[in-house]
């Protein structure tokens, strides 16, 4: 087959990490909390739509929540994989479905915040969908060849700085890893030239042979390589710092010029817009009541980000936020409609 | 070393051999044999389908399962290929190159019996080569970046090439259509759209399995509605010792076994090139070595034996990158990697310290699964072996339906089933011309690799040529690809010196 | 029909065919853009693949040619009259599967196309494909839906 790692699994997959394997099953597959009296409730079956593979991130997110969410109302809950195009395909789906509630999708950054800005041809706008409720957020972390001489970031921009023709690998065009790397280099003034792979595994070879010299990567596919010591850790991508990697600075405090350098990939629960005020009520007091659960710190941590604990209109505007962020690093890298 | 090796290994078997495991590798490998015999459905979509069932497994057994979907599924296509000439997954298109011709001449039952024979063999030494040797292999596989991986390529494709029976010429431009099919999509280098004419599915590529069964399926029942005479079943009450293969068949079959396996368990570490790459691989070995190349194509034992040992040992061996460097060498590893991840537990170099349990009771359990699945498939062979006592009428709209659901589930898209009914049409076009469809496969799934790499070693060198020969690892490939070519050339040459005259047939490409 | 030799006339078409794909891969292709071996641009190598297509093309038509003049005419038919019935209602089939499991679910999907590709054969009875198509249907649907979980309703109605 060939290989089918491409950017929606690369999206996608940066994320998997860790449930600690005891209690995964009792994670959201009980305590479901029931919903209150008067509560929004489906009377028939909802669906569920990961515009990703299975085994990703976003789906491992949707396959937690609609277990959690079945407890709840007592109505079943049924997760459809509908990959392609970048998520794109999936999001059609759910635009395309009736605003009754009964269908939602478990989107993420790529499809909802960079897409609009990297697509060419993109058939929906932010206005089409109506974030409801945050899942999980994960940062990236900046590695590099363990040949080359820069132990901090600072170093490695200097080194950046004097040594021409340095090349970044990234497990797909458009993919946080790459943009978070075209920032990168936007904001601390330098320049390098970016190789795409299918998926951040054939990308991690060549950094290994020092073929390319640096890379971002999520946390969960490069922290093994880490701890092996095959490739140095200079910092991550997130506002603080990673709790299982304590001694790792997040970028933004280690120069001025990187101060708002934050580059995280999310999940999060959308709605078409047109459904009731009291649907997306009741699918975020679902989602809350799933982040609320007391070990749900840990295993978000092990997933390799933190639970994104917002209101809705908080997480609407994050969206819009992230969307508008993307949008300048995209535009001002000369990669606008590049897709 | 050996010993702890076999210490760790007895361990692990006390691990496979819990109830509870034993059960769900059963479960895995049992499926995964029906998945492999039916058309269409393939190991990536009953895995992805599968894997959320997992989640609520404990780690072992989850992954003791998943693995077994894999390797069961290989057992189940070889079936499929061999006796229905339809490749149901993509690594035994080649098998059915020989293995149909075979049955056809009522010799299903030792090309089964073979089959089983040599995929138990690649199997076992995967298994081994990943006891004894994975440290040494990974250190091996993390040499192999993108200018190692175009070499590669560029060596399987000039291999590959003269893999069809037929005219040589046609054989070549089946597998330049095959690399130009395998551009479309995104172009991951620079994410511009090719070939896509707007259609967002397309922007994602032409699916594998979709045109595989169009070309053996749907074109192939196009080509034979209403025109098949029933297939010679030979002595369609098999008994087993009709199944055991002839002393001489063996002594035929043994060294392209080993060969066989030899290539897939090379193929198995180089990330990017899975069972597939390994099967075609090991057949165009067979083919180049043969005395007598022309057996090929009509049943030629050796032309069953080797891919299918190669495709066995390449699916164990592929575990190793995955296992021992959370590398995942395709996208079905990519899938399995993903399941273990969820579980709790990153693979890489520390999994083997960390999680002892998963890692020897997966290798044990490889082992009862092949067991299992060699159980399970020998007394069926005779059973199998009725299939073809179906008649046509019957069977080819009941494998339609089976293609139609099979193609739906890799990615829970009814376009990909419209995309397979079009490469159908179009693919009985190219048979009527009396192409040969199997080199486009090649050409397929080797083209973007080809592409890509090579782009991206240009941006690595800074448009310098000269990286494929400065690298030793790639430089040996462009070595043996040249003496391929040189071979090639001085064997025309040579055989066209006797100043005979001959009819028609010299030109090659008029078989 | 399809299975008789190859034919200088099938090697001449199966020449035109190749060019005329390589010619399109390069029209098409160019338009993404060539640059040099070096600087591959996203066009190169469906150019390149377009160019090697036409060689390939041309050089079967000419052996085609040369053969002819050493063969005289054909001997077998030029090109094989397709089954029609068998096409139609296979296509058919394979349609059928679309609409009805996109309006209908698996188990109606399952049946239109088993039932209306096994009329395709012209020794195939009304009964017998009902019979067949039920069968097929039933065990299949459920073997897909329970066993396999595919992510498709059994049952439903209208477009999901």
């Amino acid at each position: 087959m060939p290989l089918n790692l491409t950017r929606r699994a690369a999206l996608a997959l940066p994320l998997i990490a860790a449930l600690p394997r005891s209690g995964f099953a009792q994670a959201g597959f009980a305590q479901a909390g029931f919903a209150q009296e008067g509560e929004w409730r489906p009377a028939r079956t909802v669906r569920m739509i990961v515009p990703q593979g299975a085994g990703g991130t976003t789906d491992v997110m949707a396959r937690l929540l609609s277990a959690h969410l079945q407890q709840r109302w007592g109505q079943s809950v049924i997760v459809d994989n509908k990959a392609g195009a970048g998520g794109v395909i999936g999001t059609q789906e759910a635009i395309r479905a009736a605003a009754d509630g009964y269908t939602i999708l478990m989107g993420n950054v790529g499809a909802q915040a960079i897409a609009y800005q990297l697509m060419r041809s993109l058939p929906y706008k932010p206005d089409d969908l109506t974030p409801v409720a945050g899942m999980i957020d994960g940062p990236n972390a900046l590695i590099v060849n363990s040949a080359i001489a820069a132990n901090t970031v600072p170093e490695f921009v200097a080194y950046l700085k004097k040594t021409p023709n340095v090349s970044f690998g990234t497990p797909g065009i458009g993919t946080t890893p790459h943009l978070a790397a075209v920032w990168f280099n936007k904001l601390a003034g330098t320049e390098s030239v970016a190789l795409h792979y299918r998926g951040s595994g054939p990308a991690m070879i060549d950094l290994y042979a020092g073929a390319t010299q640096y890379s971002f990567d999520a946390l969960v596919n490069s922290i093994e390589a880490i701890r092996s010591g095959r490739v140095k850790v200079l910092g991550v991508t997130g506002t603080e710092r990673y709790p299982l990697l304590p001694d790792v600075p997040t970028i933004r405090e280690t120069m001025p010029a990187l101060s708002g350098f934050v580059s995280n990939s999310w999940v999060g629960l959308f709605l078409r817009t047109g459904v009731s005020a009291a649907a997306i009520q009741s699918l975020h007091a679902g989602v809350q009541s799933l982040l609320n659960q007391p070990d749900m710190n840990a295993r978000f941590l092990a997933l390799g980000g933190v639970p994104i604990r917002k209101s809705q209109p908080e997480f609407a505007s994050y969206v819009r936020e992230e969307t508008a962020k993307w949008t300048a690093v995209i535009s001002s890298a000369g990669l606008s409609g590049n897709l | 070393m050996i010993s702890t090796a076999l210490s760790d290994l007895w361990f692990g078997f006390g691990i496979a051999l819990l109830p509870q495991n034993l059960l769900w590798c059963f479960i895995g490998v049992l499926i995964g044999n029906i998945v492999g015999v039916l058309p269409g459905m393939g190991v990536l979509a009953a895995i992805s389908i599968l894997l959320p069932l997992t989640y609520s497994l404990p780690p072992v057994a989850a992954i003791l399962m998943l693995a077994g979907i894999y390797y069961g599924a290989q057992y189940g296509g070889a079936i499929c290929a061999i006796l229905l000439n339809l490749p149901c997954h993509p690594p035994h298109a080649v098998t059915c190159l020989d293995g149909f011709p075979l049955t056809q001449q009522g010799k299903a039952g030792t090309a089964l019996g073979i089959t089983m024979l040599a995929s138990f063999f690649g199997a076992s030494f995967g298994i081994m080569e990943m006891i004894f040797f994975a440290p040494v292999l990974v250190r091996l596989a993390i040499q192999f970046g993108s200018t190692e991986i175009f070499s590669l390529m560029l060596l399987g494709l000039l291999a590959g090439s003269t893999l069809a029976k037929g005219s040589p010429l046609k054989g070549v431009g089946m597998t330049v259509l095959g690399l130009l099919l395998s551009v479309v999509g995104t172009d991951v280098t620079t994410g511009v759209p090719r070939f896509t004419f707007g259609i967002l599915q397309l922007t994602d590529g032409v699916e594998l399995v979709a045109l595989a069964l169009g070309l053996f399926g749907i074109a192939e029942f196009l080509k034979s509605v209403n025109r098949t005479l029933p297939v010679a079943t030979g002595n369609a009450t098999i008994r087993l010792k009709d199944m055991r293969p002839s002393r001489s068949e063996l002594r035929q079959a043994a060294f392209p076994i080993l060969r066989g396996t030899l290539v897939g368990s090379l193929c198995a570490l180089i990330p990017g090139t899975g069972p597939t790459i390994a099967s075609f691989v090991a057949y165009a070995t067979e083919k180049k070595l043969a005395k007598d190349p022309s057996r090929f194509g009509r049943g030629a034992i050796e032309g069953v034996a080797a891919p299918e040992a190669s495709t066995h040992s390449s699916v164990q061996g592929d575990f190793i990158p995955t296992m021992s460097l959370g590398i995942p060498g395709d996208s079905v590893m990519a899938l399995l990697l993903g399941a273990l991840l969820i579980q709790g537990i990153a693979p890489g170099p520390q999994l083997i310290k960390e999680h002892p349990d998963i890692f020897w009771g997966l290798i044990a359990s490889f082992w009862i699964g092949n067991i299992m699945l060699l159980v399970l498939n020998v007394p069926m062979i005779g059973i199998w072996v009725k299939l073809l006592k179906i008649p046509y009428r019957y069977l080819y709209p009941s494998a339609l339906f089976f293609i139609c659901i099979g193609v739906f589930s890799t990615n829970n898209d009814l376009f990909q089933v419209g995309e397979t009914l079009v490469i159908g049409i179009i693919g009985y076009g190219f048979v009527a011309l009396r192409f040969e469809p199997a080199p486009i496969l090649l050409g397929f799934i080797l083209g973007s690799r080809l592409e890509e790499n090579f782009r991206r070693s240009m941006l690595i060198s800074h448009g310098d040529l000269m990286i494929f020969i400065d690298r030793p690892i790639s430089a040996g490939f462009i070595l043996l690809s040249v003496v391929l070519i040189l071979a090639q050339v001085y064997f025309r040459v040579l055989r066209r010196k006797p100043p005979l005259i001959r009819v028609p047939t010299d030109e090659g490409a008029f078989e | 029909m399809t299975d008789g030799p190859s034919s200088w006339a099938h090697d001449l078409a199966a020449g035109c065919v190749l060019a005329g794909v390589g010619v399109g891969a390069i029209v098409v292709g160019q338009s993404y853009g060539i640059g040099t071996l070096q600087r591959m641009e996203p066009g190169f190598f469906p150019v390149a693949l377009g160019v090697i297509l036409i060689g390939i093309g041309l050089g079967l038509a000419v052996s085609a040619l040369k053969l002819r003049a050493r063969q005289g005419h054909a001997t077998t038919p030029l090109f094989d009259v397709p089954d029609w019935r068998g096409w139609l209602f296979i296509v058919g089939g394979v349609l059928s599967f679309l609409v009805f499991s996109t309006y209908g679910g698996l188990l109606p999907g399952a049946f239109a196309c088993v039932f209306i590709s096994a009329m395709g054969d012209r020794t195939t009875t009304w009964s017998r494909a009902l019979v067949l198509a039920g069968c097929v249907a039933v065990a299949g649907s459920i073997f897909f839906a329970y066993v396999l979980k595919v992510q498709m309703p059994l049952f439903t109605w209208g477009p999901a």
